[in-house]
């Protein structure tokens, strides 16, 4: 499953090979009301949808529309509902839902659809994907925090679909248990500017002990425990069951989810045929390589930027990914990146 | 107001019974490797049922594993005649409807409070004033100022939520009121970001939390990043931001129909002893 926010997006990760794709739409009325991601992330108007559904569906494809708000409030419940409407005569094939208030607005739309539930309803455990399928959802989107135990028993035990995250900036924290808005906040760009990080969680702070004043330590980017990849462990992803995999990256380049998704399809399909050398071979090419960057790069191999540094999908949850040194060469790069320039 | 005091281990408990508070409430709020033994449990509902005073049982967001223990638990709290449920978890609403003698309650983790973030421009500075002026609006409320959300809710049996102390949604509490729905406000401590790769179990090396020797029973941190602007607060698998609470403040919320405060004793609020709550529960009360 991959993600997009353009037409031309639209047709290479077709083109790339996805079996199912998701996007949002700007909605023309509350453009100014963004909390997680902004615009970049959105396809601009319901007539690109259109031309995205017409491409996808030719070509076998399905696609999803994000309509995940993580609350409701009724100031914008007439303008959200008029924008599910409109999607939907686009020809999209499911919605997905992180709110249930927002659920209350597609059951009232009276229209068939399937229901997917999003990371923000935070599924993490058999009952609470048995109390979404009854709330009417045909799919639940795992939260990212779990091994691949707690998945395959999720999934043995209930009758719906489960999807889980396989690829892409995965968060530190509970998705929707983190206030830490990544969009728009003056002081966060500026911090994030200053320190070179690019989310709020790779900061580094100054942790004093409250009880002990002398207890310090500096420069702590202690919220830093995000994932990014798992081409290592598909082979185990798809040992769990789940039914659909799908690649982070909405605010990502066409680039970005064009060759990602083309490599994920392409490392499925060596496992499904069971070419399973050919499959690590080519693992070793990819760490070896330039990819899965939010633009094209000559200089970062993906063994510097996340393979030494553990950032892999549903690791040990007490991994401490940030106490990992950087090697001197992704030091030396890191920091004298203008060299490239 | 009625001041409810949260504590996550029997010694704080035992400090809590002897204050003046009448509502005690036992468990853990944010973390599953937190979780109480059954017979932590069985202890702390015995000695405030002893002491007289009302038992809450506050449980944390749930893997899969920890499912069966959390259903032990409401099993023995069933048996021993009930008690009202802070629920943060979807399927531990699930499990708590299965029992006739549970009140569920919902927890901070349900409840969408956007304006828990810490950063306090939210919008960009060149929208107009009339825009910001809108998007404070819906910025400010939370999710539970949705009919169809509340009625959902309340459609599973929940009696009331927790919301932060956040002055500027206390204009909008007065809703849930009106729907019947409890209220209790936080004091001190909002929570920003909580989660499961425990940030303090990690940055004071446990390398496996199921065996965490709860360095959060003793620690917090102040989290400091001078550029941001703003003061965090580290307190196990949870980063806070805190809030003082004022007197007119406080009245503005008796107004809105809010009836509960609650006082968390941990190292972050500072307050970890009888002698203190009770001069904080004097204040509070004045």
């Amino acid at each position: 499953m991959a993600p997009i926010n353009s037409y031309e997006g639209g047709v290479k990760v077709v083109d790339a090979g996805a079996d199912e794709i998701y996007c949002a739409v700007q909605i023309p009325d509350i453009k100014d009301f963004v909390l997680y991601r902004g615009p970049s992330s959105e396809l601009p108007g319901y007539e690109d949808l259109g031309r995205v559904v017409k491409y996808a569906h030719d070509r076998n494809a399905k696609v999803d529309l994000v309509i995940n708000q993580p609350y409701m409030v009724a100031r914008i419940e007439k303008h959200l509902r008029k924008h599910s409407r409109s999607c939907i005569d686009q020809g999209v094939d499911a919605l997905i839902i992180g709110d249930f208030g927002v659920l209350s607005i597609a059951k009232n739309l009276n229209v068939e659809i399937p229901l997917i539930a999003s990371t923000y309803l935070v599924s993490m455990n058999s009952e609470a994907v048995a109390f979404l399928e009854e709330q009417g959802f045909s799919r639940a989107v795992l939260e990212r925090h779990l091994t691949l135990e707690e998945i395959t028993s999720i999934v043995g035990s209930t009758k719906i679909g489960i999807e889980i995250l396989m690829h892409g900036g995965g968060c530190s924290n509970i998705n929707a248990s983190c206030y830490l808005y990544h969009h728009q906040f003056p002081e966060l760009i500026n911090a994030q500017r200053e320190s070179n990080t690019s989310t709020p969680c790779t900061l580094p702070f100054r942790l004093q002990n409250l009880n002990d004043p002398q207890e310090v330590s500096e420069e702590v980017p202690v919220m830093d425990a995000f994932e990014y990849c798992s081409i290592c462990k598909l082979p185990e992803l798809i040992e769990t069951g789940v039914e659909s995999l799908k690649i982070e990256g909405r605010t990502g380049s066409v680039w970005y989810q064009e060759t990602t998704t083309k490599i994920y399809r392409e490392l499925l399909d060596l496992i499904a045929a069971g070419r399973m050398d050919e499959y690590r071979k080519q693992l070793e090419e990819l760490k070896n390589g330039v990819y899965f960057l939010p633009v094209p790069s000559d200089f970062y191999k993906l063994k510097d930027m996340w393979c030494w540094q553990n950032r892999c999908y549903y690791s040990p949850i007490a991994q401490a990914p940030y106490k990992t040194p950087l090697s001197w060469q992704t030091w030396t790069k890191q920091h004298f990146s203008w060299v490239q320039r | 107001m009625n001041i409810v005091i949260q504590t996550g281990n029997l010694p704080f408990l035992k400090e809590a019974l002897a204050s003046s508070s009448q509502k005690m409430r036992f468990g853990s709020e944010f973390c599953m490797y937190a979780l109480p033994s059954i017979d932590a449990l069985e202890t702390a509902y015995n000695l405030t049922k002893d002491a007289g005073k009302d038992f809450v049982y506050v449980t944390p967001r749930l893997a899969d594993g920890y499912m069966d223990t959390i259903r032990k638990h409401l099993l023995l709290l069933n048996d021993l005649g009930g008690a009202t449920i802070v629920v943060n978890d979807l399927g531990t609403l699930h499990v708590v409807r299965e029992f006739s003698a549970f009140r569920p309650y919902l927890g901070r983790q349900l409840v969408y409070t956007p304006s828990r973030c810490p950063w306090k421009e939210i919008t960009e500075h060149q929208v107009s004033l009339f825009t910001k002026r809108k998007v404070k609006q819906i910025f400010y409320q939370t999710s539970l100022n949705y009919e169809p959300t509340i009625e959902f809710f309340k459609g599973l049996g929940a009696i009331g939520a927790d919301v932060d102390w956040i002055p500027e949604i206390f204009p909008n509490l007065k809703f849930l009121s009106q729907k019947n729905l409890q209220v209790s406000v936080h004091l001190y401590s909002i929570p920003v970001a909580m989660t499961r790769k425990c940030h303090m179990a990690r940055f004071l090396g446990e390398e496996d939390l199921d065996k965490c020797s709860r360095p959060c029973y003793t620690k917090a941190y102040s989290m400091n990043n001078e550029l941001l602007d703003t003061s965090l607060y580290l307190h196990g698998n949870t980063v806070f931001k805190l809030m003082e609470p004022e007197r007119k403040t406080m009245s503005q919320l008796v107004k809105q129909g809010v009836k509960e405060l609650v006082l968390t004793m941990s190292p972050l609020t500072r307050v970890s002893s009888q002698t203190q709550l009770e001069s904080l529960i004097q204040r509070l009360q004045a």
